[in-house]
């Protein structure tokens, strides 16, 4: 089975391995996914990236396998296909991972303060927020091909983010967010502190995605028609 | 106060020494179910419903000890059913006390009166009474006239007696905030009970009234009306600060299931005291065998609804171990309790 590994960012892609695909901004990650689908044909597509933690008992570099996705203010929710979900449970349990199955959320925005992240906390029973998870899902849906989504935490339910960061909107808009951050230096010890979050969140999905990789590689759905490939 | 300092002070040294022997998993309650049987059928209730033989099965007082012993928490809710249908209940009771062990015998309180010439009043013992409104309510609740009437007469009679007494209050949907204000000020102040719990009701599936339960939102909602009340601050909670805080919103937390493992007639109830997914053997293999991290707010469609203090008092009490500051405060306030069914 043939896999396709995309993660929002450049800086995500490069931190889970070579084989995964930035799918760039936002508005830019649907028609990138749609293009590598058209390109690779995959037969299941595994969401990574980081996300910001909601589950207060998360740490940083914890990781989410989202067993639900919804949509904050949308009716929208997506679940993945139940026995390549399972399988992808029981390796990462196997492998001795720290993992939570849990819900995870898509707003438009960063959630930086912990106020707002208990909001999504009491609401939506999330483990993580992220702001293109959902998007991404329902391309894949349209495709009709199966999903998987592991995030890893780089920033815990406790954690007040940045000010600056309310504004981030995508990797190739940062220089202005970079720029205030330099004018800013009582924020530069919550930077270090989220950079260090990132360097740990990295580092599981580097570990991580392999196993659900070799999973899905693994796994026929049952609606598979493997003789007619 | 809703603790003892005694009590308090014996949990915080607990408290710590699993933390210098770095156990990342350690019970802080245990809830032990000697029997299911009960001479109540409330509407909340997800306990009772098993086949005959079940509720014929009785723990022994030797099976109740050496769970006890097994499990190793510094705290003993003993629930069920109702204890003291249990013959041998006093001997239970009496063992675990000797054992020094905190003990919270919860009842309905229908037979309390007939029991307290045969349980000794002991810093260790306190028995918890379930009380979910003033008489009306009540009595609707647990679907009988005349039981608020004798849980009233037997708290009475309890403190009397010399006897620590506690309540345990389900909050469910016709539980209206002034309505729950007043039962407050009626323990608190009347019957001057030492210290009160409350628990939102947990939506078993095979409670016989499906309607009573709140959902999540309205959890919050409710109890931050009850709680936000210049009352507040006399009424005596059995509770950490944080656990309060929780339940109206204010807290994130997640659930601590491990903290207060269950023992009941069936065995090591997995994974907590209001689901019964399967039995362990043994403690051990409960605690090492489960897999812990599937439970709990947004990772089991079973929790959505659950913020009961079986599952986030010892979470509250974690952060304790995290933060000293919190710590203190709740070390001070309480832990232990009983049950809400
Ligand atoms: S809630 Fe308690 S008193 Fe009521 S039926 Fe259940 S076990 Fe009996
Ligand atoms: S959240 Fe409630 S129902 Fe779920 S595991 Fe914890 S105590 Fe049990």
């Amino acid at each position: 089975m043939s896999v396709l590994i995309v993660a929002p960012t450049k800086r995500e892609a490069r931190g889970v391995g070579e084989k995964c695909v930035a799918l760039g901004a936002r508005d830019k990650s649907i028609p990138s996914l749609e293009l590598a689908i058209a390109e690779r044909k995959p037969d299941t597509i595994i969401i990574a990236g980081v996300c910001g933690g909601l589950d207060p008992a998360l740490k940083k570099g914890s990781l989410v396998f989202a067993r639900q996705v919804e949509g904050v203010g949308t009716e929208s929710t997506f679940a993945p296909e139940k026995m390549i979900f399972e399988s992808g449970r029981r390796a990462l349990r196997s492998a001795g991972l720290s993992f939570v199955t849990s819900k995870l959320v898509t707003q438009q925005n960063v959630a930086v303060t912990t106020t707002e992240k208990l909001a999504l906390w009491n609401e939506y029973g999330a483990a993580g927020v992220d702001m293109e998870t959902l998007p991404l899902i329902q391309v894949a849906e349209k495709a009709n091909i199966r999903w998987l989504v592991l995030r890893a935490v780089i920033d815990t339910a406790s954690t007040t983010l940045p000010e600056t960061l309310s504004n981030w909107e995508n990797e190739e808009h940062e220089r202005g967010i970079k720029l205030k951050i330099l004018q800013n230096p009582s924020e530069w010890k919550k930077y270090l502190q989220l950079a260090h979050g990132l360097r740990l969140a990295l580092k599981s999905l580097r570990v991580g995605v392999p196993i659900i990789q070799k999973v899905a590689e693994d796994t026929v759905s049952l609606d598979m028609d493997i003789l007619a490939q | 106060m809703g603790v003892p300092l005694r009590q308090a002070l014996v949990v915080a040294k607990y408290l710590m020494a699993q933390k210098l022997r770095g156990k990342k998993r350690f019970p802080l309650v245990l809830m032990l179910e000697p029997l299911y049987r009960c001479n109540l059928e409330c509407e909340g209730c997800g306990k009772i419903q098993h086949p005959e033989e079940i509720l014929n099965t009785y723990l022994s007082p030797e099976e109740c000890w050496e769970a006890t012993d097994e499990c190793g928490a510094p705290v003993v809710s003993i629930a069920g059913g109702e204890p003291l249908i249990h013959p041998e209940i006093d001997t239970i009771v009496e063992g675990l006390v000797q054992r020094k062990k905190f003990v919270y015998l919860c009842t309905n309180a229908i037979l309390l009166e007939r029991w307290l010439p045969k349980l000794k009043p002991s810093p260790y013992l306190t028995i918890s009474v379930h009380m979910d409104g003033m008489e009306k309510l009540h009595d609707a609740m647990v679907a009988r006239e005349g039981v608020f009437e004798k849980a009233v007469k037997a708290i009475r009679k309890a403190k009397d007696l010399g006897y620590r007494v506690n309540t345990n209050t389900t909050v469910f949907n016709d539980s209206a905030p002034e309505g729950m204000r007043e039962l407050f000020n009626f323990l608190n102040d009347d019957l001057g009970v030492d210290g009160m719990m409350i628990s939102p009701g947990y939506d078993y599936p095979k409670a016989p009234n499906q309607k009573v339960f709140l959902n999540r939102p309205e959890m919050i909602k409710t109890f931050e009306t009850i709680l936000d009340s210049p009352e507040r601050k006399k009424w005596r909670f059995n509770h950490s600060p944080i656990f309060l805080k929780f339940l109206q919103g204010k807290k994130a937390m997640q659930c601590t299931a491990w903290g207060n493992p269950t023992r009941s007639v069936l065995g090591w109830q997995r994974p907590c005291y209001l689901m019964n997914e399967s039995y362990a053997d043994s403690f051990i293999e409960l605690m090492e065998e489960t897999e812990w991290d599937r439970y709990g707010f947004g990772r089991d469609a079973r929790c959505t609804n659950c913020m009961a203090h079986c599952g986030y008092e010892a979470t509250a009490v974690g952060s304790m171990l995290e933060n000293p500051l919190e710590g203190l405060k709740a070390a001070a306030s309480t832990i232990g309790g009983g049950p809400s069914k």
